[in-house]
């Protein structure tokens, strides 16, 4: 489309070409050919034009792949877990150790790719909880507005007007440190960003027609949000929650460094650089690693959610 | 906020028609109508009952009895559900699929779609195909009367004209009664007896469609009326100062108003009978002269 309007402009200097149908019978189209606007076809054509997405989704993919795959491509698969070898503490990278050994003699790589699995697990655990709340609040709040918005939005506002990380580092304290502790804290700093963009989609979308004509047919409100308003108002939040992995990744990666998330012997990167970040001088490889795992990760999702935004938003599809 | 005011006005057999401009107010008082808004003051009564006091279950009786049909902008059906889907959402009761499927194909053919579009979602419908599925969806519930909001002003002029054949044959069908909004005065002659122009949320002229647009009593109608362009003739041209916004006392069209006189800042019109409708305007009488400032 932006290459025939692009095409277009850059002929207004001349005089155009008249456009002339010949041929037997005339032009002959094709009847029934229509090429919808599929979210899939909308994806593919972004990813043509976005190379920065694209890098990011192919890296996450490969990243869930390592996850996933962790106990079967990981060199020492064992490290992962209690293993320790105190005769190889600390080993340089080279041909046996691609990243070097630990402290204790672990292999980085190996745990590296299992604490991808334990950074994926929080990402999807915190944004589920997070979604499934703060949109269900949302809706509701989008398409009762009055006084039920208002409940739902003050309540709102005084969780956002904490900073996060505070208040997510105050739950962890509270609680024990593990990665159960790290989802809930952050979930519940989490949830009111869905909540409120969740609500103002959802009363715009209350606003249409088809909303209207279920309230005129009787159609119970539960019914109507849920056949009607949810479908219509989640496009926005899916997009908001690959933007917010990365963050995710990063805070979970920050509690764990200040203990309060996971601990030993479990394979976590923020765990990982906090261990390492005292041997950051003599014995580089320790901390190095583990940190560009988590840049890494993070940087993924948000480009990719920087595409994803591109390509489902239809008034900012080119950036 | 939008605000109406003192609006009387009867909904029967013969269909009336409810004219103005966009912020007039008229699609307001159609959402008060459905009982999507609820009126601070004033009375809404269906038969005898009073819409805006209706129990639970009376309510159901009247939802069902008054339907809108909107317009299509691509908003009046859900654009994730299939044609089908939207249409069976009124049909109540524990009906089996095939029975369901029976009802909706029914109802599309009665509306002229085709029951194969079922399938469809709106997109890949015509804009006058979708008009006639939201018009199906209303019908599932059997309703008395139809809220008409703008129903053709989303379409070419001849798909129009076959939209609004399909509303006259099954205003007899169905033993239907029309309330028609809309700011286009041919739409309304074709299924409106009775016609009412809302200016800023009022009533300024009500009677008989045919009346009002040969010899309008309201400069406003006139001016209406002179804005409808029509085929061979010159260009319409807006008379007046149409950006002017309502006057907050006195009459509260004079700013627009050729005909504006000192009066019309110091006394708001009250609506009165004259040559069979009700006008609001000082200076009527020589608007049905023929006067125009």
């Amino acid at each position: 489309m932006k290459d025939e309007h692009d095409a277009g402009t850059a002929e207004a200097g001349k005089t155009p070409d008249p456009i002339t149908v010949s041929g037997p019978g005339g032009l002959v189209v094709p009847a029934g050919v229509v090429l919808r606007r599929t979210p899939l076809r909308a994806l593919a054509g972004a990813a043509r034009g976005d190379l920065l997405a694209t890098a990011g989704a192919v890296l996450l993919a490969a990243i869930v792949l390592a996850a996933l795959l962790a106990p079967w491509i990981a060199p020492y698969p064992e490290d992962g877990g209690t293993a320790t070898h105190p005769a190889q503490a600390l080993l340089s990278p080279g041909a046996g150790h691609w990243f070097g050994t630990d402290q204790v003699g672990r292999d980085i790589l190996s745990r590296i790719l299992f604490g991808a699995r334990t950074s994926l697990f929080i990402a999807v655990a915190v944004l589920a909880l997070a979604a499934a709340v703060g949109v269900t609040l949302g809706v509701v709040a989008g398409y009762a507005g009055g006084w039920v918005r208002d409940v739902i939005m003050r309540v709102t506002d005084v969780f956002l007007a904490f900073p996060a990380l505070l208040l997510s580092l105050a739950l962890a304290v509270v609680l024990q440190p593990s990665v159960a502790t790290v989802v809930v804290a952050i979930a519940v700093t989490w949830w009111p960003w869905y909540a409120r963009l969740t609500a103002a989609v959802a009363q715009s979308v209350s606003a249409r027609g088809y909303v209207d004509a279920a309230r005129c047919l009787g159609v119970p409100a539960p019914v109507i949000v849920f056949r009607h308003v949810l479908p219509n108002s989640v496009t926005p939040v899916t997009v908001q929650l690959s933007l917010d992995a990365g963050g995710v990744i990063l805070t979970a990666a920050a509690l764990s460094y200040l203990g309060l998330g996971a601990h030993e012997p479990t394979a976590e990167w923020g765990l990982m650089v906090q261990q390492g970040q005292s041997l950051f001088t003599t014995d580089w490889w320790v901390v190095t690693f583990p940190g560009l795992a988590i840049l890494v990760t993070a940087f993924s999702f948000n480009v990719l959610g920087e595409g994803l935004r591109a390509a489902l938003d239809p008034r900012g599809r080119s950036r | 906020m939008p605000v109406v005011h003192d609006v009387s006005l009867a909904v029967d057999a013969g269909g009336a028609g409810l004219i103005g401009e966009s912020g007039s107010g008229k699609t307001t008082l159609a959402r008060a109508l459905l009982g999507l808004l609820r009126p601070r003051a004033g009375r809404i009564t269906y038969g005898t009952a009073d819409v805006t006091r209706l129990r639970r279950a009376e309510r159901a009786g009247f939802r069902a009895a008054v339907q809108p049909v909107f317009q299509d902008g691509g908003e009046a059906l859900n654009p994730r559900m299939r044609i089908g889907t939207s249409i069976a959402e009124g049909l109540t009761g524990r009906l089996r699929a095939a029975e369901r499927r029976a009802a909706v194909a029914e109802l599309m053919a009665g509306v002229g779609l085709d029951p194969a579009l079922a399938g469809r979602r709106p997109h890949e419908l015509s804009g006058g195909q979708r008009q006639r599925a939201v018009i199906a969806r209303a019908l599932a519930v059997r309703p008395r009367v139809l809220v008409l909001d703008e129903p053709t002003s989303a379409l070419d002029v001849t798909v129009q004209a076959r939209i609004l054949d399909l509303l006259e044959r099954l205003r007899g069908e169905h033993g239907l009664a029309y309330l028609l909004i809309t700011h286009n005065l041919a739409v309304v002659d074709r299924l409106c007896g009775t016609s009412h122009v809302m200016f800023a949320g009022r009533v300024v002229e009500s009677g008989p469609t045919g009346d009002l647009l040969t010899r309008p009593a309201h400069p406003y109608t006139l001016a209406l009326r002179d804005a409808v362009p029509r085929v061979g003739g010159p260009p319409p041209a807006a008379s007046g100062r149409t950006e002017a916004s309502p006057a907050p006392s006195g009459c509260p069209f004079r700013r627009r108003c050729p005909l504006a006189v000192s009066r019309c800042r110091e006394e708001a019109p009250r609506p009165r009978s004259l040559e069979g409708r009700r006008v609001a305007c000082h200076r009527a009488e020589e608007v049905l002269g023929g006067r125009r400032g």
